[in-house]
């Protein structure tokens, strides 16, 4: 009799608990502070599992919702360098995060700093990798002011991606001199670059589910259409 | 040999009766459905998320199994004096260490090869093709779990059984956070005394991060063959070296008791 009164009121209380616990609001999932953790220290102590990690924080970050601390709601660009610097060092070799997140920072708030940061971070980790190499190059050359780039830097870049491992399968036959020559070219093709930031614009959209981010991209798409014509 | 290998498959024989044998599969699979409900998640490339569950659940699993087998082997041994037979019967010390080795590789294999046949066929149907460096990650992981279980064996002939394991899960998780540590004392930090400790951790604790090329595989990266192939597995067996002659070292002269 004792331990069934017993069960009855241990089951009265769990049921009571289940009711009176406040149940997890859409801010909880989106506002996520892991997004915002030591990187070095996160990915020492998830072991193995940093790239599920990796995983979970890009879907957070982008397709599930916006990147903000706190209940601020409006993420600046400190914190989504923060957050992608995290994502950067979770998993190095995710390109589409790293691209996602300096091609934003450079396109729509400007932060070519930034943006070139977070490539050197990957760098760090992944040094082998062609594509890193280009979007460094392509980051430069599309966002940073005409009479600021150092056409010196570019060609050693260009050079160093170009005698990658696995440059040949994006560089075919073509010679390394002449990919130099080509970009230096377009270093100074105005059309082209803005042609290039159009493309950025339309990427991120297309990847952006946030509503207060795609307005912002739309906006700066407008912009760049319109000087176009 | 053929004694050391007799023994092995008796003790393996006696641990696959074990109902977690089969509780590892049945979470494997379980891990799969999870894995195969969240394949519609596009990111990046299609199929990311699945190839990442997959293998950081098996990753898990592999892990926790060497850990159960060592533990439950040398609790076995401790209580029922498995030892007695075979080294009355003419076996040596030594000999009987290499069957306490093989034992526990044999147990881990056989959940790994269970593991890459359900893989072999569910990714087979879902990405119509074999991914071979998925399997070959799935085994370095299962490298990485033998040393685990090796490094538990080790340090059973130090301490108690319970504070083994304790060492043994302390030094997985420092292994882990070698490579973070030494890139961060060496790029980021640039503390001179951050850089020396780093380099000393290197030589002194197995380094787990060597097993994980997980990141490279799921995302298809460049990879050289050297580092992907070679390494890890000339690591293993220099671990495998050391730590068996560390444990043979102190087994030789070990009392051997049992039941208390």
């Amino acid at each position: 009799m004792a331990s069934r009164v017993a069960f009855l009121l241990s089951a009265a209380l769990f049921l009571l608990l289940s009711y009176t616990i406040p149940r997890p609001q859409k801010s909880d999932l989106v506002v996520n502070e892991i997004l915002f953790a030591r990187p070095f220290f996160f990915r020492a102590l998830s072991g193995y599992a940093h790239t599920l990690y990796a995983d979970r924080l890009w879907l957070l970050s982008n397709t599930v919702g916006e990147v903000a601390v706190g209940d601020s709601f409006k993420a600046d660009e400190k914190e989504v360098y923060e957050a992608t610097r995290t994502i950067v060092v979770m998993d190095p070799f995710f390109y589409p995060a790293l691209n996602y997140g300096a091609t934003y920072l450079a396109s729509i708030k400007n932060r070519l700093d930034l943006a070139l940061k977070l490539v050197e971070l990957a760098k760090i980790f992944n040094p082998e990798d062609f594509k890193i190499y280009f979007l460094e190059i392509l980051l430069i050359l599309t966002y940073e002011d005409e009479d600021k780039i150092d056409d010196e830097k570019i060609a050693a870049l260009a050079k160093k991606a170009a005698l990658l491992p696995d440059s040949q399968k994006i560089l075919g036959n073509m010679l390394v001199n002449d990919w130099v020559e080509d970009i230096l070219i377009y270093a100074r093709d105005k059309k082209g670059k803005r042609a290039q930031a159009i493309e950025d614009l339309k990427w991120l959209l297309k990847n952006t589910e946030d509503p207060l981010k795609k307005r912002e991209i739309q906006k700066r798409l407008q912009e760049l259409l319109k000087d176009r014509e | 040999m053929k004694e050391i290998l007799a023994v092995s498959l008796f003790f393996s024989k006696s641990l696959l009766k074990e109902r977690a044998t089969a509780i590892f599969v049945i979470l494997a699979v379980v891990m799969i459905a999870i894995a195969l409900g969240l394949s519609d998640i596009n990111i990046a490339r299609r199929f990311k998320l699945l190839e990442d569950v997959l293998l950081t659940s098996q990753m898990f699993l592999l892990h926790i199994a060497a850990l159960f087998y060592a533990f439950e082997f040398l609790q076995k041994e401790r209580t029922l004096g498995l030892f007695v037979l075979p080294l009355s019967a003419g076996m040596s010390r030594g000999r009987y260490l290499v069957s306490k080795f093989i034992t526990l590789t044999i147990m881990v294999m056989s959940i790994f090869f269970s593991f890459l046949a359900l893989d072999a066929v569910i990714l087979y149907f879902i990405e119509k093709e074999i991914t071979y460096m998925l399997f070959w990650q799935l085994f370095l992981y299962a490298l990485s779990a033998l040393v685990l279980g090796f490094s538990i064996i080790f340090f059973s002939n130090l301490v108690s059984l319970m504070n083994s394991v304790i060492y043994a899960v302390a030094l997985f998780f420092i292994g882990n956070g070698l490579d973070e540590f030494y890139i961060y004392a060496k790029h980021i930090s640039k503390d001179a005394l951050m850089q020396y400790i780093a380099s000393l951790l290197f030589y002194t604790v197995p380094n787990y991060s060597i097993f994980d090329k997980q990141a490279e595989v799921v995302n298809r990266a460049y990879i050289s063959t050297e580092q992907f192939y070679l390494y890890p597995v000339l690591y293993f067996f220099a671990l495998l070296f050391l730590i068996f002659s560390a444990s043979y070292l102190k087994y030789r002269t070990k009392v051997l008791r049992f039941g208390e």
